[in-house]
């Protein structure tokens, strides 16, 4: 008489359990994963949002420096032009002081986001964000 | 001889060891994909962020206002006008008082506009807006 674990191994044996069925599913899953998933890593800058009009007691010229972001690359201190390398070198000297960043008509959002990494790097911690007043600021 | 109609018969019958290694690649590639790569939901327009070198790292928790090119706004992945993006955020700032909110702009978007959008996102409560950048790695212009 047969054992049941012989008839099982006989079974096995003449019908294997075909593959094709679990290929078909993982390579949904596979295509499922490349289409869905994401490898941009994002970071963040933080920011805190202006006060609109002169609510807030602005410092005095001696304890900050104004910066206007004017464009790409080109950043104005007292109506002097610097491109973002020379603002580094002249901000090293002035890291006890508030810088106030008030943005131009022509700036984009990443001259903005370059002058923040400068002032990370120096560790600047006092830096406020100024409204945009329009046209001429 | 070995005729030919045995010979693909032989192949058949052994097909299924063929495709091991096969499969073996495929798991790889699934369990990979799994494991490095997040799942996220698409942006509502496509948007390039500005590129810093800051790291610090997301919360996914928080509400986002994405902000793309000709001033279109959604707010929770859903497009709507300035307006109604800032009623709905006051009632976010009601529920949820002090949190931050995350805000994917261009990189290339005026400043000016965006420091406008910060002002009218200060009247409805907001303190604080963690700005999406891209990791810009050393040398890298």
């Amino acid at each position: 008489m047969q054992t049941l674990g012989s008839a099982l191994k006989r079974t096995r044996r003449k019908n294997p359990i075909s593959l094709t069925p679990l290929i078909d599913v993982v390579f949904i899953l596979l295509v499922f994963f490349m289409l869905a998933s994401s490898f941009q890593k994002t970071r963040t800058v933080e920011l805190q949002p202006p006060v609109k009009g002169k609510s807030i007691a602005q410092p005095s010229e001696q304890t900050s420096i104004k910066v206007l972001v004017a464009g790409t690359d080109r950043y104005e201190i007292a109506n002097k032009t610097y491109d973002l390398a020379h603002l580094e070198t002249f901000l090293k000297s002035k890291t006890d002081q508030t810088v106030l960043i008030q943005t131009g008509q022509d700036a984009a959002i990443q001259d903005v986001v370059s002058l923040l990494d400068v002032s990370a790097r120096l560790n600047l911690e006092k830096i406020s964000l100024l409204p945009f007043e329009g046209e001429n600021p | 001889m070995k005729s030919l109609k045995q010979t693909l018969n032989k192949q058949r019958k052994g097909g299924e060891e063929h495709i091991l290694p096969l499969i073996n690649v495929v798991f790889l590639l699934l369990i990979f994909f799994m494991v490095a790569g997040k799942l996220t939901t698409s942006d509502p327009f496509k948007l390039d962020p500005a590129k810093s070198i800051s790291e610090t790292s997301v919360e996914n928790e928080t509400a986002i206002i994405h902000m793309g090119n000709s001033n279109k706004l959604a707010f929770q992945n859903e497009e709507m006008d300035k307006a109604t993006l800032l009623s709905r955020l006051s009632t976010y700032m009601q529920d949820n008082p002090d949190s931050k909110i995350r805000l994917k702009v261009d990189g290339v978007h005026s400043a000016g506009d965006v420091l406008q959008f910060l002002t009218s996102l200060r009247d409805s409560g907001v303190e604080k807006v963690a700005l999406l950048t891209q990791l810009q790695h050393r040398g890298e212009q």
